[in-house]
């Protein structure tokens, strides 16, 4: 595959922020089909305004925005429930229109096993702790077999094990199908275990590249103030 | 039944049920935006589609319909283009048209008695051509819902979400604000501002404690509205008693009563 036919998002001169605070501008970046991305960067660098323009949820400032896919799955940061809805897990994954996971009406039993939800089903959403709430959205995202995931700190609040077997599953969804991820997190240690790339961003985009790179580590520290470990991942997550 | 029986009579009585049901319907939409203030925007706003209509010696609803729909189009995109959540919005809607049309009801001389009549309604009033409106809304409200179930359901709980997965939420969210503006301001012109807030908000709320899904709790809200709105009239009619606040009292008093066991049985349940 050449390189012109293997991006799947490309970015040019684009401008993000809100109206009153513009939060990078001039950036220009592509991601390529089958690439596990991680954006990292401080509190309030920009990382889920940037997503959320990646995804298209959002519209740059200035600049332009080209999709090569149709289909997307997102995860964003902060997913409030009516208190007052009875709205439960399957009428919510039932939602997502054209699902290619449907078979005779179901939703797909490897995903929902993939992603540990069998057990919550028929509960309404409202009732979720943290870390169920952020499997039922991840399962919602992979629904229809999206080429690109945009995931806004979704592994937050899982716990180890189930978090392990989520990364395998999206690791293997990656090499048969050429899933292509763009993650924002916090976890630096777990960035170096399973992205191929790195974006720090921080009043711009400070780095991009691969989290083995020694700038990279020089980077962190001149953002963060003080050397992190990167290769601390638990074994698992590897 | 003789025609000033059913004139006077059937038609309130029909015409109250299928806006029970109707609203009953909207109730958990509203809810799952987390919009329950919304209904008393809209009703209240109305006031002054109203006002407008008086002022110009023309029928209201010529004035209030196509108001209602501005109303719910121009919230739909303040919240989208300035950043500020809708219930911020509406709560600025809210005393901005109540008070611009209270304002041109005091300067048409229109007080008292007749503010009470557009503030609470009187069933009574309603003639055939209320009904018509009413049938006539039933009839693109409910196919709306019906056909566009899924994608209405996903663009309220979120938008990024349905704009990720491919549907046009805003111009969804635009034509759901604008369809439930008009009804609650059918509804409003009928019955007056608070028979429409109650219908909307607690039968939504009290199917919300008993029902295991968003479906049961749509039938469920459904039932209660038009329920609630039987027993209310039958009070009403037996005690003599204005029809709109005994409707209301008898759903608010559902919903204490609800909870209330609801607590109670979840203390028992602890204590064994």
């Amino acid at each position: 595959m050449d390189s012109k036919t293997d991006k799947l998002l490309t970015l040019e001169n684009i401008a993000v922020g809100h109206s009153e605070r513009l939060l990078f501008s001039n950036v220009s970046i592509e991601f390529k089909i089958g690439e596990w991305v991680a954006i990292v960067g401080p509190n309030g660098s920009g990382k889920s305004t940037f997503l959320k323009t990646l995804a298209g949820t959002l519209n740059p400032r200035t600049g332009r925005r080209t999709a090569h896919f149709t289909s997307a799955g997102y995860v964003p940061q902060r997913f409030i429930v009516s208190a007052a809805s009875s709205l439960t897990v399957k009428e919510f994954l039932e939602l997502k229109p054209s699902t290619l996971d449907y078979k005779s009406g179901t939703i797909s039993n490897e995903l929902i096993q993939e992603m540990g939800i069998g057990d919550f089903l028929d509960r309404p959403l409202r009732i979720l702790s943290g870390g169920q709430t952020q499997r039922v959205l991840l399962t919602f995202a992979c629904l229809g077999n999206p080429r690109i995931l945009f995931l806004d700190e979704a592994l937050e609040g899982i716990d180890l094990t189930a978090k392990g077997q989520i990364i395998a599953f999206l690791q293997r969804e990656r090499e048969s199908r050429k899933l292509t991820i763009i993650e924002v997190t916090h976890d630096l240690a777990g960035v170096t275990t399973h992205a191929e790339r790195v974006i720090l961003v921080s009043e711009g985009v400070l780095f991009d590249g691969s989290p083995h790179d020694e700038n990279f580590h020089d980077c962190i520290h001149s953002i963060y103030g003080k050397k992190i470990r990167l290769e601390c991942a638990p074994e698992f997550l590897r | 039944m003789n025609s000033e029986y059913f004139q006077l009579f059937a038609i309130p009585i029909f015409a109250v049920l299928v806006m029970a049901g109707l609203c009953g319907l909207l109730g958990p939409f509203v809810l799952l935006k987390r919009l329950a203030f919304l209904t008393d925007t809209i009703a209240h706003a109305c006031i002054f589609g109203i006002a407008l209509g008086i002022s110009l010696q023309i029928a209201p609803y010529w004035t209030l319909l196509p108001f209602a729909a501005f109303l719910g189009w121009i919230l739909s995109r303040a919240s989208r283009h300035s950043g500020e959540g809708l219930s911020n919005l509406t709560a600025v809607a809210f005393s901005l048209f109540l008070g611009l049309g209270t304002l041109i009801l005091s300067y048409r001389g229109i007080a008292g008695q007749e503010m009470v009549h557009i503030l609470f309604g009187d069933v009574l009033w309603i003639r055939s051509r209320d009904l018509l409106l009413l049938l006539f809304a039933v009839l693109i409200i409910v196919p709306f819902f019906v056909f566009k179930f899924k994608a209405v359901t996903l663009a309220l709980v979120s938008r990024d979400l349905a704009l990720t997965s491919g549907i046009h939420v805003d111009k969804l969210n635009d034509l759901f604000l604008v369809l439930v503006a008009v009804v609650l301001a059918l509804c409003t012109k009928i019955v007056g501002v608070l028979l429409v807030s109650s219908l909307v908000v607690l039968p939504a709320f009290l199917a919300s404690s008993f029902s295991h899904s968003f479906r049961q709790q749509l039938l469920l809200s459904i039932s209660i509205a038009i329920g609630g709105s039987l027993v209310g009239l039958a009070l009403s009619f037996s005690k003599d008693l204005p029809i709109g606040p005994s409707i209301s009292s008898v759903l608010g008093t559902a919903l204490l009563i609800a909870n209330f066991a609801q607590v109670i049985s979840k203390k028992i349940r602890s204590l064994t």
